[in-house]
């Protein structure tokens, strides 16, 4: 009985409302409102077909740079790195060279392990105590670095004084410097060349990160000595081999306060835009992403992670769309619009630094928790369409670690605290994404800035 | 409107003559109207929806295909775009609107049987959520799972929300026809009937008990 209260019910207002006898009239007001929003513009969609590429074109020109920027270059001092310039005779104990100054005895020279150095009871050193506090490199010549000669022979010498004085000789002397200066390296070579009554030295170090070493070589005629001598100073735990009482060669290394690079804390806000699709990315929608990142940088390595809020946009063919639901009429095409949290762990190395400059690329994996996912089913005929407009689901999918992360960074420090990044990045997807189980990729340029927490101010 | 006129008025639209479009319009506004006030509080939200449908309607109409009845899509575009139209004001759905109750109430009824104006006024008078669902079960013959499809809510909220629609209208109508029965114009007969129908198409639903022969 109530049931078919119900069905008359329905009945009565259908026919009433669907009387078209009672059709509402005309008024021409609502063709003049017609009118206005057929003259319209229409949206331009250019900016979709061009962000990819632009953001391909980012990254071309960020390799570039960086490529440009590693291209070999005249070593300078540099508060980042130590420099150490010194005058070696090449031909000591080496493959050979200009001005070569060789005695009987220079095939013999060779240079003394430390032991016998501290030994030599002609050194000048010998007797004193040295404060040596790093391994010396195995003698032999192969310590001895690349120098080049003096243009007009004479002799030039740096840094290459036992005394603090220039190496004095009776005839003639070959010095050569030899510079060798690598992100953190140093090469210290000092050579003395000797007439043929006296003896060549030839030193090389090679030095590692923190670290030199030197060889001194130091072979005494009868009438004459020389000096190579090496000393170890300690300087909050640099340590630099130079003669004694020689020029004081600078080394300065940002982070390092004992020996060991400090971990630098950043917080960047990012916000970029992207563009999402299916594969290929031909008809991607554009969508939009901010949020915070943290990040530690020892070294040329920062690890980073943080949470992004991001709105994912995007088209697929019916063909890819994933449901358990029977659809009367199938739509010919789905739009999608996600909003999720990204929360990703990458790792990025440092390609090139430069002043304020620096430049890295990186990877890692994203992982998205999808909020909430709208779909509209389109129809290719709506007469023929039995079925729903659209659909939702909120808060019901996740995909943990399965978005790899392909990025090139490229970032301008301001000052110690701040910095401005630019981040031309991809996301691939590793597995099928929201209910619609598609491979949702991203192309995009994120922007931000960044915000060391401790920077380290350089020792003098 | 001939067959023949309309797929010109149709090729006319395709080619975006202006003329055209406006004699489409015309041709089918009361049509379309009838429609979107169904799903809409008022005849400007109404107009405002309509042309919404209209714009998708001559924006695709070379997809059309004219083998096929041109109302029948034209209406399911309608009934699209107020659904869309719904969903996009979701924050006032369940609202009552009071003011269309006590307008109701207060004698549009007392002096008249129930037309299309009232009927249409008391589907009008329904929270958007209770009115979009009644409008797709009672007139468009839509099942509750595909109302859940359509609108986003679960097969059980959109019988709820049907149930709830039935019992304000019943409840509506009722009000009318005591409303009705005091203003009687037939000096002391027991019924008068209270809608335009025979009174044959009524029988078994509720009424007043005046109202029943």
């Amino acid at each position: 009985m109530r049931k078919e209260n119900n069905e008359e019910l329905d009945k009565l207002f259908k026919m009433g409302t669907e009387d078209p006898i009672n059709e509402p009239v005309f008024r021409e007001a609502d063709w003049d409102a017609m009118e206005q929003l057929l003259d319209q513009p229409k949206k331009r969609g250019g900016i979709v077909y061009w962000l990819p590429r632009l953001g391909g074109v980012a990254a071309l020109m960020l390799l570039f740079l960086g490529w440009l920027l590693l291209k070999p270059q005249v070593v300078k001092h540099n508060d980042n790195q130590q420099v150490a310039t010194v005058h070696s005779n090449p031909d000591t104990g080496t493959s050979g060279g200009t001005n070569r100054h060789e005695t009987a005895d220079s095939s013999k020279h060779k240079i003394l392990n430390p032991a016998g150095y501290a030994q030599t009871a002609e050194h000048p050193g010998a007797g004193k105590k040295t404060n040596r506090s790093f391994p010396y490199q195995p003698g032999g010549p192969a310590a001895t670095l690349p120098a080049k000669a003096p243009a007009n022979g004479s002799n030039v010498i740096a840094n290459a004084n036992a005394d603090g004085r220039k190496p004095t000789m009776g005839d003639k002397k070959e010095l050569g410097t030899a510079d060798a200066n690598k992100t953190n390296s140093n090469t210290l070579a000092a050579n003395t060349t000797i007439t043929p009554d006296k003896k060549e030295l030839g030193t090389a170090d090679a030095n590692k990160t923190n670290s030199n070493t030197l060889a001194a070589n130091t072979t005494v005629t009868p009438d004459k000595k020389e000096l190579g001598t090496a000393d170890a100073n300690k300087a909050n735990g640099n340590t630099n081999s130079l003669a004694a009482n020689a020029p004081k060669v600078k080394v300065k290394t940002v982070g390092q306060a004992n020996g060991t690079n400090h971990a630098i804390f950043a917080l960047s806000a990012i916000a970029s835009s992207d563009v999402n699709g299916t594969s290929p990315l031909s008809s991607g929608r554009m969508g939009g992403n901010f949020g915070a990142i943290f990040s530690i940088s020892s070294g040329k390595w920062t690890f980073s992670t943080g949470g992004m809020y991001s709105i994912k946009p995007y088209d697929e063919s019916f063909a890819n769309y994933h449901t358990a639901y029977v659809f009367q009429t199938n739509p010919t095409t789905v739009g999608a619009n996600c909003r999720m949290i990204d929360i990703p762990l990458n790792v990025n190395y440092q390609v090139y630094k430069q002043g304020v400059n620096k430049f890295t690329v990186g990877t890692g994996f994203s992982s998205y928790i999808i909020l909430r996912e709208d779909y509209t089913f389109n129809y290719a005929n709506a007469y023929y369409a039995q079925g729903p407009a659209g659909y939702s689901v909120v808060n019901r999918n996740r995909n943990i670690m399965s978005i790899l992360n392909l990025d090139a960074t490229y970032e301008r420090r301001i000052n110690s605290k701040f910095g401005v990044v630019l981040q031309p990045y991809m996301k691939l997807p590793l597995s099928n994404v929201g209910a619609s189980q598609v491979k949702l990729q991203s192309t995009g340029v994120a922007v931000g800035l960044s915000w060391n927490l401790n920077s380290v101010k350089k020792p003098d | 409107m001939g067959e023949e006129e309309l797929h010109q008025l149709i090729g006319g639209c395709i080619k975006q003559e202006r003329t055209s479009q406006k004699m489409l319009y015309k041709a089918f506004y009361g049509f379309s109207m009838g429609i979107c006030l169904r799903y809409a509080n008022n005849r400007d939200e109404a107009a405002e929806v309509m042309n919404q449908g209209f714009y998708k309607v001559f924006t695709r109409i070379e997809t059309f295909d004219r083998t096929r009845p041109f109302k029948a899509w034209l209406g399911r575009i309608m009934m699209n775009v107020s659904i869309d139209y719904y969903r996009a004001n979701l924050k006032m759905a369940y609202t009552d609107d009071l003011d269309k109750a006590e307008h109701l109430s207060d004698g549009d009824l007392t002096d008249r049987k129930l037309n299309y104006d009232d009927l249409l006024r008391m589907v009008q008078k329904l929270p958007p959520a209770y009115r979009t669902v009644f409008n797709l079960f009672a007139v468009e013959g839509y099942t509750h799972e595909e109302i859940g499809e359509l609108l986003h809510i679960s097969p059980g909220t959109s019988k709820s929300n049907l149930h709830k629609a039935r019992q304000k209208l019943k409840q509506w109508i009722s009000d009318a026809d005591s409303s009705a029965a005091k203003g009687n114009f037939n000096n002391g007969m027991d019924y008068s009937p209270i809608v335009a129908i025979k009174k044959a198409n009524v029988h078994g639903v509720y009424f007043d008990k005046n109202s029943r022969e």
